[in-house]
């Protein structure tokens, strides 16, 4: 998993100071991984849901205890973890042997959820959408693919992308944008009719 | 630049500053700007769905409950909470931040207080001075109407002067002016001036986003003004 810890950090700290909506955002980016999570402990595709929202709620309710030892991800993870074992010990269900390393999770969470909520006519769907992204990807010119490549790929940030690519960071900041929307185009409409 | 693309125009920047917010690279300003829209913007948390969604699989780590939306119900379970902030954890950087930010904000709450002051001096010297104008503009003006315009004041013969005028004025508008109204009207002006620039902030990020990617970073500190 590529993480982006100071990406978070501004929405974090901006959490702290009491914003509301900058935890909505850090939930829209981290909200499918840790259903990919708890859906590795917990086998019922609603309880996933019910388990990963509760793992948020704890997690606004104590963030102004994170201090930036680790990434906000991590952080979160620990919060999920514990919060979907507390669940199955509450429902009298048999806890794992052994606890899922954070940066094993999302090879795990992707098995596991294949296991929960993957259907044949889900997993065509999804093939679909990762064909056209990639698809698109192949498509685009060279400098938008690279950009948004070394920044979704390869975690950089947008100042190391600007050395690589030898441009300004405003225009590492455009291309990565233009390459979004580029695939954002096609997988809309995939989306809609989904 | 017709009415329909210019919206376009704005909201492709609002759209590209989402997607610098995401990664963490947006100015404070843009932050502001797209986090204020995101909490009543479908459209606009369905792009951020979809970029992150996008990122995912181009990592290869989307999972079976892609379509699934929890922020909705996040948000909603938690409108009536607030953070509990803990100010004894504050690091030396954000000590320095919330003294800028407290300092600044006093520099806007006596700027405010000033230009209260000096608006109600300037009326003050604007009322005088137009009653030392009238004896002049009695001529040009309609007679009749004049009288009933200078009714209140019954100005007496012999004593027409800056002195007789400021005296009726003092007795008659200063005594209708509470120090609460006062206190009301440096409110509402202290506002306003807030108001007036936090739109300069925001149009000027705006601006500086069309134009290039890292110009408003000098004014990002200014806009947690309002936060505190």
């Amino acid at each position: 998993m590529v993480e982006h810890p100071q990406s978070d950090q501004h929405l974090v700290e901006r959490v702290q100071k009491g914003d509301k909506q900058a935890f909505d955002l850090l939930v829209i980016k981290y909200q499918h991984r840790i259903l990919g999570l708890v859906g590795s402990y917990v086998s019922d595709y609603q309880e996933v849901q019910d388990v990963a929202q509760e793992a948020f709620i704890k997690a606004f309710r104590a963030i102004e205890k994170f201090r930036g030892d680790s990434s906000f991800y991590t952080w979160l993870y620990r919060i999920a973890v514990n919060t979907a074992k507390n669940h199955l010990v509450s429902k009298g269900r048999k806890l794992p042997e052994s606890d899922i390393d954070v940066h094993d999770a999302d090879f795990l969470d992707s098995a596991a959820s294949l296991r929960v909520v993957d259907t044949p006519e889900r997993n065509l769907y999804r093939d679909e959408i990762e064909r056209v992204i990639h698809d698109v990807i192949r498509r685009l010119p060279d400098e938008l693919r690279t950009a948004v490549m070394l920044r979704e790929f390869d975690g950089l940030s947008y100042d190391e992308i600007a050395n690589v690519m030898d441009c300004p960071v405003g225009t590492v900041r455009s291309r990565i944008f233009r390459a979004r929307e580029a695939i954002d185009k096609e997988v809309e409409p995939l989306l809609r009719r989904g | 630049m017709s009415e329909k693309s210019s919206h376009n125009h704005a909201e492709e920047r609002l759209r590209e500053s989402l997607s610098a917010a995401m990664d963490g690279e947006a100015s404070e300003l843009e932050m502001r700007r797209v986090l204020d829209r995101l909490g009543n913007d479908d459209e606009l948390r369905d792009t951020a769905r979809r970029y992150q969604m996008a990122g995912d699989m181009i990592r290869h780590e989307a999972t079976g409950f892609m379509s699934i939306d929890l922020s909705a119900g996040i948000r909603e379970q938690l409108k009536d909470e607030t953070v509990s902030t803990d100010t004894n954890h504050s690091t030396v950087s954000e000590k320095a931040d919330s003294k800028v930010v407290t300092l600044f904000n006093r520099f806007w709450e006596r700027t405010g207080q000033v230009a209260v002051a000096a608006s109600v001096t300037f009326a003050v010297i604007l009322g005088v001075k137009q009653y030392n104008a009238e004896p002049g503009a009695e001529y040009l003006a309609d007679a009749g109407s004049q009288s009933t315009l200078y009714q209140p004041f019954q100005v007496k013969p012999g004593g027409y002067g800056a002195s007789s005028i400021q005296a009726g004025y003092n007795s008659k508008q200063h005594s209708s002016i509470s120090s609460e109204q006062l206190a009301q009207a440096q409110d509402v002006a202290t506002r306003a001036i807030r108001e007036r620039f936090r739109a300069y902030a925001l149009q000027h990020a705006e601006l500086s986003t069309m134009y290039s990617g890292q110009a408003s970073l000098p004014f990002a500190r200014l806009t947690t003004f309002e936060t505190q």
